[in-house]
């Protein structure tokens, strides 16, 4: 009995455990799955892992793509002449 | 009363022959920071000026010339990615199964972690190398991104180039949310993996 409500209730993979971490991050979780994560949490390492790695994730690609702002690219001199005179022609 | 209106005419005309110097290369960071395709920004830039040369009959004045410029540039971007030449080349995906499969046991094995790619304890790792520093895992997600497929970078670029948020985000890519979810998540757990051995086990 205390097994099927432990199957039934509690219950998660792996695999599951990690996509409700996403989700966790992305939007929110409902009161079942916050219960059910946490759960999984307390018993399996690499999860609580996985957990923690996802938050340093994260952060770094907000800052990756927040300082991949500064103009990096060029157009080379011929290319921007070639340009000039497209533009010219066209006007 | 006067001269205002004549300052905002002037100041909303077209001025063609100043755009290159003007605009171009501020342009071209902005198409190559949502396609990350160099040559594709270039053509997409002076596509940009075409167009306006032929509508520039409709340029009202109402803007200001760069925001029309760039209205017309977020277009191109947007037909590109819509474009069923781009829709075409993009690679599909593997179905989840397999590719969860790769990371898990079946449900029915228990649905663990298989052994070799269980996350590592990144603090450990961290403290015993002196290269993992901020520049160095900005260079490792640089090249971990360059390695997902292009349909799941894109989720990246919307969100953090563009900051849609995840109802824009599935609009724009014409898929459900719990597809976005499955999505980001997949991204990240290839990410994770990537990282793992490109920055911590240089």
């Amino acid at each position: 009995m205390k097994l099927n409500l432990y199957q039934k209730y509690l219950r998660l993979t792996c695999q599951e455990a990690t996509l409700l971490i996403t989700k966790r991050q992305e939007t929110s979780l409902t009161p079942q799955e916050k219960l059910k994560l946490r759960f999984h949490l307390s018993l399996c390492i690499p999860c609580t892992r996985f957990a923690k790695q996802m938050v340093i994730l994260e952060d770094s690609i907000a800052r990756f793509f927040k300082s991949s702002t500064n103009p990096t690219q060029q157009f080379s001199a011929k290319k921007k002449a070639d340009l000039e005179k497209i533009i010219d022609q066209n006007s | 009363m006067m001269s205002e209106n004549t300052g905002v005419m002037k100041e909303n005309t077209l001025e063609p022959s100043l755009w290159i110097s003007r605009y171009a290369d501020a342009m071209l960071n902005f198409a190559f920071r949502r396609t990350s395709d160099l040559t594709l920004s270039e053509d997409l830039v002076q596509e940009t000026f075409l167009s306006a040369l032929k509508a520039r009959d409709n340029f009202k004045g109402n803007s200001q010339e760069k925001t029309w410029l760039y209205a017309i540039l977020e277009n191109k971007i947007t037909d590109h990615f819509r474009s069923s030449n781009y829709r075409f080349q993009k690679q599909k995906l593997a179905i989840d199964e397999v590719f969860f499969s790769h990371y898990f046991e079946s449900k029915e094995q228990g649905g663990h972690w298989h052994e070799d790619q269980k996350p590592k304890n990144w603090e450990n790792l961290a403290e015993d190398d002196p290269t993992t520093d901020g520049e160095a895992l900005s260079n490792a997600i640089e090249n971990c991104l360059k390695k997902l497929p292009q349909k799941l970078a894109r989720i990246f670029i919307l969100k953090h180039v563009e900051a849609y948020n995840s109802e824009k985000i599935c609009k724009e890519l014409d898929i459900t949310s719990s597809n976005y979810w499955v999505m980001i998540h997949r991204a990240k757990l290839q990410l994770r993996a990537c990282l793992e051995t490109n920055w911590f086990e240089l």
